[in-house]
């Protein structure tokens, strides 16, 4: 039994902001961002994700696993995937967990699926991912804000009969020494709201955050991005014995375009096929990967996209990376936000 | 990466500027100067010469003088 993915759809925040033209905007070529309304959680996003995937045909009866990334949980307890248990009107006979990762998000969701299905543990595990780093910016932060917008994404992964794996050449990192380079410090167990002071910070550019917002040493991560990624997509190639022009898609983590674009001359993949858009969502963090394959399906059809190669990086210091066969998924989402007709 | 080279690519991919810029340039006197152009000009030079550079040895450079000896 291999574990493939099967349905997959995303859902963006009705309300759209554009970035103002100008050099942020050209060079990384986020021209607008969806933003959660302020009664508006990221489950929220996760069950209309979900709905889709429900209103194609999916039966919520055949779910029995249901796995929820996030950073931004609707309460620091109870289980916000159980919560979706019942909102989704899932059995009760399955499996539900949360788990906080940011960037490498999706790879991990996958790789948790896979385990889940391929150990007989599950046989159909829905993966739902959905961010609203729009909350922990602070909106006078005019070197992060433009950066992120918020989303969710349902993916479904089944059990099928084949003689090739679906998800393959899983490729997993962690540094944590980098923990300080993209962090919320105020709000959890080490720095409670209750008795930590707010700290106030004002940059030379007048870009200001507290110690409650979202911090990004936008250099450290490019630096951090630049070492792992191309080390990275020499393993996963290694593991699963493909070379660089069997890979009929790269589909990494969307950050931004000036950084993709950097990333894809350090992989040597200058002339791959290799998506690189963040027009009308930015950085959406977990969500960002299965988006842009989503998009990338609606433009070139799933029928030859045996071998496609995922990278998420970021938060943490985390990363993680695989090779997954699509030829059998269906989309219900794509092309800029629109519905496929 | 030679003195022209360096110029351009500073010019025209990293700062994306109108402003003349030549080695005795001083940093603090271009407006594009920001954290933007020091995620950009990291990224530059990594790809195009393999040379890690941090935040801290951008940021003590005053001239782009400065910033070319950290690169060549």
């Amino acid at each position: 039994m291999q574990a493939y993915i099967t349905h997959l759809a995303y859902e963006l925040p009705a309300q759209r902001v554009e970035n103002p033209a100008g050099r942020l905007r050209k060079k990384t070529k986020i021209k607008a961002r969806h933003i959660a309304a302020a009664d508006e959680t990221a489950s929220d996003l996760a069950v209309r994700a979900a709905e889709k995937l429900f209103a194609a045909g999916v039966a919520r009866e055949k779910v029995d696993f249901v796995l929820f990334c996030t950073q931004s949980p609707d309460y620091p307890l109870p289980t916000t995937a159980c919560i979706l248990q019942q909102r989704l009107g899932l059995p009760k006979s399955c499996g539900a967990l949360d788990y906080n990762l940011g960037c490498s998000g999706y790879i991990y969701g996958l790789g948790l699926a896979r385990g889940l299905i391929e150990t007989g543990q599950a046989r159909c595990v829905l993966l739902l991912t959905a961010e609203t780093y729009s909350k922990y910016i602070n909106p006078k932060d005019g070197a992060t804000l433009p950066l992120f917008g918020d989303g969710a994404a349902a993916t479904l992964i089944e059990a099928v009969e084949a003689d090739h794996a679906g998800i393959d050449g899983l490729t997993y990192g962690t540094d944590g020494s980098g923990a300080e380079q993209l962090i919320v410090p105020v709000g959890g167990a080490r720095q409670p709201y209750e008795t930590t002071p707010v700290q106030e910070t004002t940059d030379k550019y007048g870009n200001y955050r507290t110690n409650r917002n979202l911090y990004m040493s936008g250099s450290s991560i490019m630096n951090f991005a630049l070492e792992v990624v191309p080390r990275s997509v020499e393993e996963i190639l290694r593991k699963t014995q493909l070379s660089k022009a069997d890979i009929d898609y790269y589909v990494f983590h969307q950050a931004n375009h000036f950084m993709l674009a950097y990333l894809q001359q350090e992989c040597d993949l200058l002339d791959a096929p290799y998506w690189n858009d963040v027009e009308e969502y930015g950085n959406t963090v977990s969500c960002s990967e299965p988006i842009a394959v989503c998009d990338m399906l609606h433009a070139h059809g799933s029928a030859s996209m045996r071998h496609v190669m995922l990278m998420g990086f970021g938060v943490g210091l985390s990363w993680a990376g695989c090779i997954v066969n699509l030829t059998r998924v269906n989309i219900y989402s794509g092309g800029d936000g629109q519905q496929p007709s | 990466m030679n003195e022209q080279e360096f110029l351009t690519k500073l010019k025209e991919d990293i700062l994306d500027t109108e402003q003349t810029i030549s080695m005795d340039t001083v940093l603090q006197d271009i407006e594009e100067w920001d954290s933007l152009s020091f995620v950009s000009l990291i990224a530059m030079v990594k790809v195009a010469t393999g040379k890690k550079l941090d935040h801290k040895a951008i940021q003590a450079a005053e001239t782009v003088q400065d910033l070319y000896n950290l690169v060549k």
